[in-house]
């Protein structure tokens, strides 16, 4: 996934959006949707629930822009506000849940976030043992481990991209995503 | 043994190729030398390319049609509100009045010369006067050269869409 930094056109539909431009907003979601999409879908695990999350996000985008400061990249912003409406959007989920039923908790006393992929088509067509093993390990991950995992290596952001997603350094991203192929290893190679 | 816990630590960084060329060589050589640790990197290479192929399932552009159908109205429906609440609505809207009063005593002077052929001004009673005589108002600025405010009027013109959208 490229990341390059905010060019002048871009700028200039930000400057637009900011004071209120619809054709700039549309522009926008045109150039952004694939990539949102992606990061939603690879988070809450379902493609209807990424759409909608993404609707949110863009909405978002619309009334926050203001806060968008220029010396930020805009994808990186962007990003961050996916990630948190699609963790938002589990824990939203999570807690009807627990109108039921208990979650299991991770190593650090989390809850598991199951990420929804019982009606997923996609996930049924690739229904081998070894992807559903992975796709419940990632779920039991602590969150930061998760996401920069999920961001990295189903998105194809860089560390650097995931460290100002985060608000943290590149190596304590770099921490984040070893552990969370040491655990994910341990958990695959003993069959969960 | 201990090399081996060292390599193992840095299997990762070794796949990613996160390493200067000293450092990736010398792990290079021992995995060479060393089937337990290639097996772990072997493990992280496929766990990876696992998690890798987990692609976004492809979407048509039915799909985008109706997110964008979606999105459209859910922020329309999150902007009317808004439109309610802002307090400078009225500052906004005052080149709008001032062409409104320009317009009546337009209509008030043409009233008091052609009284009697004149038909009596009524008060527009629906959206669709209300668009009319906005049109009215613009042509009468353009022919008065007044700087109309965009703002103003897409305002004006969503204010129009709510009187539509409300009840009689
Ligand atoms: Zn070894």
């Amino acid at each position: 996934m490229n990341c390059e930094p905010v060019d002048n056109n871009e700028a200039e539909l930000i400057r637009q959006l900011r004071q209120g431009s619809r054709p700039a907003f549309d522009a926008l979601v045109e150039i952004y949707k694939n990539k949102g999409l992606s990061i939603c879908y690879n988070l809450t695990g379902n493609i209807e629930d990424a759409k909608d999350v993404l609707q949110e996000v863009f909405i978002k985008v619309y009334f926050n822009i203001k806060n968008f400061e220029d010396k930020a990249r805009f994808s990186t912003w962007f990003y961050r506000i996916a990630v948190n409406s699609s963790l938002d959007f589990l824990r939203k989920r999570k807690k009807m849940y627990n109108l039921f039923t208990s979650l299991p908790k991770n190593e650090e006393g989390e809850e598991k976030e199951f990420p929804d992929t019982r009606y997923d088509p996609a996930r049924v067509l690739s229904s081998k043992e070894s992807a559903a093993v992975l796709d419940k390990s990632i779920a039991e991950l602590p969150y930061k481990q998760r996401v920069s995992f999920i961001l990295k290596h189903q998105n194809g952001l860089k560390a650097h991209e995931i460290a100002g997603i985060l608000k943290c350094g590149v190596p304590t991203v770099k921490v984040h995503i070893f552990r969370a192929v040491r655990s994910l290893q341990k958990k695959f190679t003993s069959g969960g | 043994m201990l090399e081996c816990l060292f390599v193992r630590r840095k299997l990762y960084g070794y796949f990613c190729r996160e390493f200067a060329e000293a450092e990736h060589d010398k792990i290079k050589q021992h995995l060479d030398a060393c089937p337990a640790c290639r097996k772990k990197l072997e493990e992280i290479e496929e766990l990876i390319k696992l998690a890798e192929a987990r692609k976004t399932p492809e979407v048509n552009e039915a799909f985008w049609h109706d997110f964008k159908t979606d999105l459209d109205r859910r922020l329309n429906a999150r902007l009317v509100p808004e439109l309610k609440l802002r307090p400078g609505l009225i500052y906004k809207l005052r080149p709008a009045l001032v062409y409104a009063s320009v317009l009546v005593i337009i209509l008030g002077l043409w009233t008091c010369r052609f009284g009697s052929r004149a038909r009596r001004i009524n008060i527009a009673q629906s959206a669709e006067e209300l668009v009319n005589e906005i049109n009215l108002n613009d042509e009468l600025s353009l022919e008065s050269g007044l700087n109309h405010d965009e703002g103003a009027y897409i305002d004006e013109f969503n204010l129009l869409i709510q009187l539509d959208e409300s009840p009689a």
